[in-house]
């Protein structure tokens, strides 16, 4: 992904400014990059408090690091990269999955074009009505049951519109690895709304 | 036009309009309903997921409470701080200088076990001291701490 020269410099005045104690362009970074933090958090951590604890222990993490900031990437990537790195190591103290290895192999066995049975009529019934709240609800529902890494994935992908070198930058993992585990969280989901429209849900 | 119906992968690229304008792909689904249908679900899905709602949290106020300010360098103040010092230093100095046959004689006059109370006080005095100081960073470091 490309750090442009204006990137560049813009992120080095402000990290200049926040070491000289200028707490204002704290907050400007905090505003910049909240967003995707929360969205990263409330994908990765379902506990509400925890939640918030653990985004102060993120921008507290920045706050302590930003010396050591090297300018490899995005001020607001690395934010990022810090904030997946602070909730993968909540999940991993506690002792939870962030991507089961057995889920994801079983369902990459259907690439091919397979699993026509419901869907004809799951996507007309859709069609009819693309703001189906009943749709929203249950995708919402579907999502959370994605595992963490996959609910990441899609996330900042679909919602927060990043580019795959982006995302592969902030979860730490090869680009081509991020586009296959996406596929592979696209059809889980695309199947499971299959099955909830075959089980009347939708 | 390739007769084999498309994998998901190509239906999936195809809906996130990632196959490069493919013909043989354009052209199957232009022919075949099962895979024009496989396309336009994945397109509802994504525009559904698209369309979650993103979490309101906002952090900032919390984290700005809980960052330690550090002091602007403000000349002004750092003069101040310094005169003030120095004063204080003077001061201190001059009434040294003033009093200090009667200081002197005020404990040589004291007897042992006075000087020794005295010397008792201040030792405890200061104890306590340093242990809340020692309390207080270990809040800080505990805050700041990175797991």
């Amino acid at each position: 992904m490309e750090y442009s020269d204006n990137d560049r410099q813009e992120d080095q005045h402000l990290v200049e400014r926040v070491l000289r104690g200028d707490t204002d362009a704290f907050k400007s970074i905090i505003d910049r990059t909240q967003g995707l933090v929360t969205q990263i958090v409330f994908k990765m951590i379902t506990n509400e408090e925890d939640r918030r604890d653990v985004a102060q222990d993120i921008y507290l993490k920045v706050f302590h690091k930003l010396g050591s900031f090297q300018y490899q990437s995005k001020l607001s990537t690395w934010v990022w990269q810090i904030a997946f790195n602070t909730s993968a190591n909540y999940l991993k103290k506690k002792k939870l999955i962030l991507f089961d290895q057995t889920i994801a192999g079983s369902e990459s066995n259907g690439d091919l074009a397979g699993g026509i049975n419901h869907e004809d009529e799951f996507a007309s019934s859709i069609e009819k009505d693309l703001i189906n709240k009943d749709l929203s609800k249950i995708l919402s529902l579907e999502i959370d049951r994605l595992s963490p890494l996959y609910k990441t994935l899609i996330t900042l992908f679909h919602i927060e519109e990043t580019s795959y070198s982006e995302i592969a930058q902030i979860v730490g993992l090869p680009e081509g690895t991020v586009k296959s585990y996406l596929f592979r969280a696209r059809k889980i989901l695309k199947d499971q709304l299959s099955v909830a429209y075959k089980n009347g849900a939708l | 036009m390739r007769r084999s119906h498309l994998s998901e992968l190509e239906v999936q690229q195809f809906a996130l309009r990632e196959s490069d304008g493919n013909e043989s792909i354009m052209n199957h689904i232009k022919q075949c309903e099962q895979c024009e249908l496989r396309v336009q679900t994945y397109t509802t899905l994504f525009s559904a997921i698209a369309g979650q709602g993103k979490p309101g949290f906002d952090v900032s106020e919390l984290v700005m409470s809980q960052i330690s300010q550090p002091q602007t360098t403000n000349v002004f103040q750092e003069m101040l701080f310094y005169f003030i010092c120095s004063l204080c230093i003077f001061i201190l100095g001059l009434s040294f200088y003033l009093v200090e046959n009667p200081l002197f004689n005020l404990f040589s006059n004291l007897d042992s076990f006075s000087i020794f109370c005295f010397g008792i006080v201040v030792c405890v005095l200061f104890s306590l001291l340093l242990s809340e100081k020692y309390k207080d960073f270990q809040q800080k470091i505990k805050q700041l701490k990175i797991n």
